[in-house]
């Protein structure tokens, strides 16, 4: 028992200062180690600044920037340099120099651009915290008392004792990591709230990655990972946890001046991208999520860029029934209106696979008149039996 | 970088990268010197060598007791610069320009910056073909037997890195990768207690010292072929000029040369 005492203060005695917040917009790194990781940060944003995943549309661009500054304030967001990735994953982050990352798939599952701000809200709460530098310090000190340490831990305690130690010291690591989570996610609803959006919307976010992940292990025929906790060494707290937390925090901060949602003008301004983001999820190969993914967004009725969506899954299947239950999204989202032009091409594509020449081709054709300078123009036209 | 989910695609992402650097990390406890280079290559005798520094990707730190590593901006601005340095130093003994690429425009940066990306995507498949298994396309060549460290030109950034060329007036470019982290005063003290202790019965060596790797290649312009690269750990202490000067004649010693060149190998 001793022993174990002595270990466990070993681990516990090892408590940093926290560096203050960022409150500066024009905030410079402070010291050598927050140097060090500023620049790894340029280096990346170096890439980020040539690359061809970056989304470079400006009204896109401006959009995110609006909805950025609505909710961190319009000082605080000027010097925010942000990079709208194109990739179908669910992510976002805000590295320690400023530069904020959003990954394309963070769109789709949205729906509304108060969810939208919890998340950004709650990356640039990393942010101001410092997290990068927190966690760096928090990684080095800890290794360097284990590489000190082990040697009195394995003589007092032998290989157990050794083992003890390093378990506790790496596992603290991790309860630090959650911290930060905690500590972001607070900061989200707070953030939420100030900005006039509904602080729920935070929660929601949670509630629907859990509900996705039932979606893909159902239909892949597996346990949902929804309530997995990787235990002590989890980076990030569990989802059922952060989700009620949110839910308790947002309960306590409602009210009318912050209820704003704003869902028209999130979905006004990923109209013009909706075809090519549908596409990238479609080819992640995972149609339970996907499928459940636009069932919910149709929770207020199926729109014609959903039924095209829907359209484009199961054609990507591709099974005969797959492809006669494609053909009918298409032509269910013609009828809706709104959908994108592409929705000929996947009815064109759809009707030629399940053996109808002539209306596969009406409507290939008519996808190259709506789209004379279309990318798969020349696979189109051989496909249509046009000449170029 | 803290993200939100999705570690595990991140994961992924980084492996494919790791995987090149750790191939080299085993191999490189010192890191052993390789080279590849295209088959009887010299440079061109008939006119003048100008080559191209293309931005060096740096990276110089420590590593602290507990293995964490640490970069260190100042360190690595120093090491880009004093590498530049060194190198044009290096190759002016040897009658050749080094330039580098003047301010450029939008366009032509982001090209410059693929072509960036594209070096290093061919120079990890190089890497890992040197120092992976004992293949027989190392040794054979449409049957016969290859001088070892040689093989035809078959690694290329392609011929329309031509336009490099029209940009910057050189014929060649060079490329260097360095990763330089020291061993901190701790970690070296750490060592040498644990190495001590085996005197007296107690063996605890931990960790290790510092990680340097070198790369150089060198690009021919007009075709775009890998003609050399070179690996190699670290020589001299690269944050000081006298350092940087010892590292690059060490990495650069067996460069082609033109023929009859003295040294010409």
């Amino acid at each position: 028992m001793t022993r174990s005492f002595a270990l466990a203060l070993m681990a516990t005695s090892l408590i940093g200062a926290v560096p203050p917040p960022v409150t500066d917009p024009a905030f410079l790194p402070q010291d050598k180690d927050e140097r060090g990781i500023w620049m790894m940060s340029e280096e990346a944003e170096r890439k980020f600044q040539t690359s061809e995943f970056v989304i470079r549309d400006p009204s896109l661009n401006a959009y995110v920037r609006d909805v950025v500054c609505r909710t961190v304030g319009q000082a605080q967001c000027k010097p925010i340099r942000i990079y709208i990735v194109q990739t179908p994953y669910f992510n976002a982050y805000m590295a320690a120099n400023g530069m904020m990352v959003v990954y394309s798939g963070l769109f789709l599952r949205m729906r509304n651009e108060a969810q939208f701000a919890a998340v950004l809200g709650h990356e640039y709460t990393h942010y101001t915290a410092r997290h990068s530098l927190r966690i760096h310090r928090e990684v080095k000190k800890k290794s360097d008392a284990l590489s000190v340490l082990i040697v009195p831990a394995a003589i007092l305690g032998g290989y157990v004792g050794a083992q003890a130690l390093q378990s506790s010291i790496v596992s603290s690591v991790y309860a630090f990591s959650r911290d930060m989570e905690r500590e972001a996610d607070s900061g989200s609803v707070t953030l939420l709230s100030t900005a006039g959006y509904d602080p729920h919307a935070a929660s929601k976010v949670w509630e629907q990655m859990r509900a996705e992940q039932d979606a893909t292990a159902a239909a892949r025929g597996k346990k949902s990972r929804k309530n997995q906790d990787d235990g002590i060494f989890s980076t990030h707290p569990a989802t059922l946890e952060r989700m009620t937390e949110l839910k308790a925090q947002a309960d306590k901060s409602t009210g009318a001046a912050n209820s704003k949602v704003s869902r028209d003008a999130y979905l006004k301004a990923l109209s013009p991208f909706w075809a090519q983001f549908v596409d990238d999820q479609i080819k992640l190969n995972d149609l339970g999520a996907t499928d459940f993914l636009l069932t919910s967004l149709a929770g207020e009725g199926w729109s014609g860029p959903l039924l095209y969506a829907r359209g484009e899954l199961y054609r990507s299947r591709g099974r005969p029934e797959d492809l006669k239950a494609a053909a009918g999204y298409f032509q269910q989202a013609l009828a809706a209106g709104g959908a994108p032009v592409e929705t000929q091409r996947g009815l064109g594509l759809s009707l030629l696979r399940s053996g109808n020449k002539v209306g596969g081709q009406a409507a290939l054709k008519a996808y190259l008149a709506a789209r004379p300078d279309a990318s798969d123009k020349a696979m189109m036209a051989s496909l249509a039996g046009v000449g170029l | 970088v803290r993200c939100l989910l999705s570690k595990g695609e991140m994961m992924r992402r980084l492996g494919a990268l790791l995987a090149g650097l750790a191939m080299l990390s085993l191999a490189s406890a010192p890191l052993h010197a390789r080279e590849l280079r295209a088959l009887n290559y010299t440079l061109p005798a008939d006119k003048p060598v100008t080559i191209l520094l293309m931005r060096p990707d740096v990276e110089a730190g420590s590593i602290a007791m507990g293995g964490t590593t640490e970069l260190n901006a100042d360190w690595t601005l120093a090491v880009r610069s004093n590498l530049q340095t060194a190198l044009t130093d290096s190759l002016k003994s040897r009658q050749i320009a080094l330039k580098t690429l003047p301010g450029l425009n939008v366009q032509d940066s982001q090209m410059v910056a693929d072509y960036e990306a594209l070096h290093w995507t061919v120079a990890s498949a190089m890497l890992k073909w040197m120092y992976g298994p004992d293949l027989p396309s190392k040794k054979y060549q449409d049957g016969k037997r290859l001088p070892s460290n040689q093989v035809a030109a078959n690694w290329t950034l392609g011929p329309e890195i031509s336009k490099i060329a029209t940009l910057s007036g050189a014929n060649y470019a060079v490329f260097l990768v360095t990763r330089n982290y020291f061993a901190s005063a701790q970690r070296t003290a750490l060592q040498i207690a644990g190495i001590a202790g085996c005197f007296i019965g107690f063996c605890l060596p931990q960790g290790g010292g510092g990680q340097h790797i070198e790369i150089v290649t060198l690009v021919d312009l007009s075709s775009g072929d890998v003609v050399w690269i070179r690996t190699m750990g670290g020589r001299g202490d690269v944050r000081e000029a006298a350092g940087a000067r010892i590292m690059i004649d060490a990495l650069i010693a067996k460069m082609p040369s033109r023929p009859g060149e003295k040294g010409a190998l």
